[in-house]
C-alpha cells in the first residue's frame, strides 16, 4: 500500500517534519521496507492451512500455540517473498532520499551529474544502482533459502525436490 | 427414539468417559436457520468403541466440533469423564479426516508437538513417540517428512497421535474416507488390532455401515436433517474381530438394518 504514494512527495514532507538529518531518510526506508513485509505476512497467516487450524483447535491449542506451531511458520514464506520484494526497492528507496537531501551518496551524486548533462556519469550511477538492488535481492534470496531450510525443512523439500 | 436412556451415569458397570446430553445445534444460512442437530444423546464408557453412522451433510463434524468445544450447542451438554465440560477445549484427542500433519515437521516432532499441546512432558513425548512408532512398524519413517508418506502411512501416524495424547476420549471424523478401497480395508483392520490393543474410548464418525460393524461396539444411527439419533444397535460380534465378519449372515442382516434407519422408514425392509 505505501509502495503506491509517490516516495518523492513523502521526501520532502518527512523533511519538513523531521529535519535533514539521518532520521527522515530511516523513516523513509522502513516505510518501504516494513509494510511490504508486515502486508505479505499479514496474508500468510490468513492462508495457513485450514485443516491445520481446525486440527490445532480441536485439540486444545491455546491462542499462543497455535502462533507458534502453525501461523509463524505457515507465514515464513510470505515474509521471505515480502523481504525480496523490499530489498529491491529499498536501495532505490535510499537513492531517493539521498536525492531529496543530502551531500552525500549516489542520489546526491546522480542529481549533480544529470543537473550538468553529464550522460555518462548518469549512466554509470544507474549501472550502480541496478547493481546493488541485485546485490540485496540476491542477499534475500539467500537469506530466504537458509531461514526456510531452518525453520520449515519439510516444506521446503516440497518445493525443491518434488514428491517421494 | 432416545439412545441414552435415563442418566447415563447410574447404569453401573464401567463409567462413562463421553456423555452427549440431549445436543441441539442450529446454523444460519443465507438469513435461514438450518436446523442441524436435534436432541442428540450418546455416550462412550471406558474402554469402549463407538460409531456413530449417518448420511454426509447429517451434521457428523459438527457434533465433533461440539464436542471438542470449537463450537457450543444451542441447547443441552457434553460431559467427558463426569465432568460437564460444554464449550470447553482441550478434552478430546482428534484424528480427521485428511492427516492434517504439519509439512515443516517430521514424522516424529509431529507427534511430539501435538503431545506437548496435551502438556506431556518434551523428553517423555520424544521417547513416547520414538517407541510406538517403532511399535507400530513405522519407525524407519520417524524422521521422514509428511509428503514422503503414502496416505495410509500418514493416517497411521495421524491415529499414532491421537492415540498418545493422554485425553479421555479419542475422536474420528471418517478417518479413511479420503483413501482408496485397498487401503481402507487394510487401515481397518489394522485399526481394529491397534485398538483391542489399547482398548480406548473411540468415537468413531463414519458413513460407512461394514466400517461402523467392524469396528464398533455399538453403533448410533443418525437420521437426516436435522440429525436425530434413530437407534442405537448393540454389535453381537465377539472380539478379537477380523473382516470375516463381513460375510457372515449376520452381518448381512445387520447392515440391512442399518441401512433402512439411514434411508429413513425406520423399519427393516428387504
Ligand atoms: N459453520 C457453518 N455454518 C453454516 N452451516 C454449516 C456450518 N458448518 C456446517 N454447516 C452445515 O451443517 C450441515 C452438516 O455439516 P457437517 O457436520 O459437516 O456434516 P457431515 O460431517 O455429517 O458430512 C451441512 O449442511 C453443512 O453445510
Ligand atoms: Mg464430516
Amino acid at each position: 500500500m505505501s509502495q503506491n504514494v509517490p516516495l518523492i512527495a513523502l521526501g520532502p514532507l518527512l523533511m519538513v517534519w523531521f529535519g535533514f538529518g539521518l532520521l527522515p531518510k530511516m523513516i523513509l526506508l522502513v516505510l518501504v521496507r516494513f509494510f511490504p513485509v508486515a502486508w505479505s505476512m499479514l496474508a500468510g497467516l490468513q492462508h495457513a492451512e485450514p485443516q491445520l487450524r481446525e486440527y490445532l483447535a480441536m485439540i486444545g491449542a491455546s491462542r499462543r500455540q497455535t502462533f507458534w506451531r502453525l501461523e509463524l511458520p505457515a507465514s515464513l514464506p510470505y515474509f521471505f517473498s515480502g523481504l525480496k520484494l523490499t530489498a529491491a526497492y529499498s536501495f532505490s528507496t535510499a537513492v531517493v532520499a539521498e536525492w531529496l537531501g543530502s551531500g552525500r551518496g549516489i542520489g546526491y551524486f546522480l542529481v549533480l551529474q544529470s543537473r550538468g548533462y553529464k550522460t555518462t556519469g548518469v549512466f554509470a550511477a544507474i549501472l550502480c544502482i541496478v547493481a546493488c538492488s541485485l546485490l540485496l535481492y540476491g542477499l534475500a534470496a539467500g537469506v530466504e533459502r537458509i531461514g526456510l531450510r531452518r525453520l520449515r525443512p519439510g516444506a521446503e523439500r516440497v518445493k525443491g525436490g518434488g514428491a517421494a | 427414539m432416545s439412545g441414552l436412556q435415563g442418566s447415563p451415569g447410574g447404569s453401573g458397570g464401567t463409567p462413562w468417559k463421553l456423555e452427549v446430553v440431549s445436543v441441539s445445534k442450529r446454523y444460519m444460512r443465507d438469513g435461514k436457520p438450518l436446523h442441524v442437530l436435534d436432541r442428540i444423546s450418546l455416550g462412550v464408557r471406558e474402554g469402549e468403541f463407538v460409531s456413530v453412522v449417518g448420511p454426509s451433510g447429517s451434521g457428523k463434524s459438527t457434533l465433533f466440533r461440539l464436542i471438542g468445544g470449537v463450537e457450543r450447542p444451542d441447547a443441552g451438554s457434553i460431559r467427558i469423564a463426569g465432568r460437564d465440560v460444554t464449550g470447553q477445549r482441550g478434552h478430546i484427542s482428534y484424528m480427521p479426516q485428511q492427516p492434517a500433519l504439519f509439512p515443516w515437521l517430521t514424522v516424529r516432532q509431529n507427534i511430539v508437538s501435538a503431545l506437548t499441546i496435551a502438556r506431556v512432558e518434551r523428553k517423555r513425548a520424544v521417547r513416547l513417540a520414538e517407541e510406538w512408532l517403532e511399535r507400530v512398524g513405522l519407525g524407519d519413517v520417524a524422521g521422514a517428512y509428511p509428503h514422503e508418506l503414502s496416505g495410509g502411512m500418514q493416517q497411521r501416524v495421524s491415529f499414532l497421535r491421537a492415540l498418545l495424547m493422554p485425553r479421555d476420549v479419542m475422536c474420528l471424523d471418517e478417518p479413511f474416507a479420503a483413501l482408496d478401497a485397498l487401503t481402507r480395508t487394510r487401515m481397518q483392520a489394522w485399526l481394529l488390532m491397534q485398538w483391542e490393543a489399547s482398548r480406548r474410548s473411540v468415537l468413531l464418525v463414519t458413513h460407512s455401515i461394514e466400517e461402523a460393524v467392524l469396528l464398533s461396539d455399538r453403533i448410533y444411527v443418525l437420521g437426516k436433517s436435522p440429525a436425530t439419533v434413530r437407534r442405537e444397535i448393540r454389535v453381537p460380534f465377539p472380539r478379537p474381530r477380523s473382516q470375516d465378519i463381513w460375510t457372515d449372515p449376520a452381518f448381512t442382516r445387520l447392515r440391512a438394518d442399518i441401512l433402512a434407519l439411514l434411508e429413513g422408514n425406520g423399519e427393516h425392509d428387504d
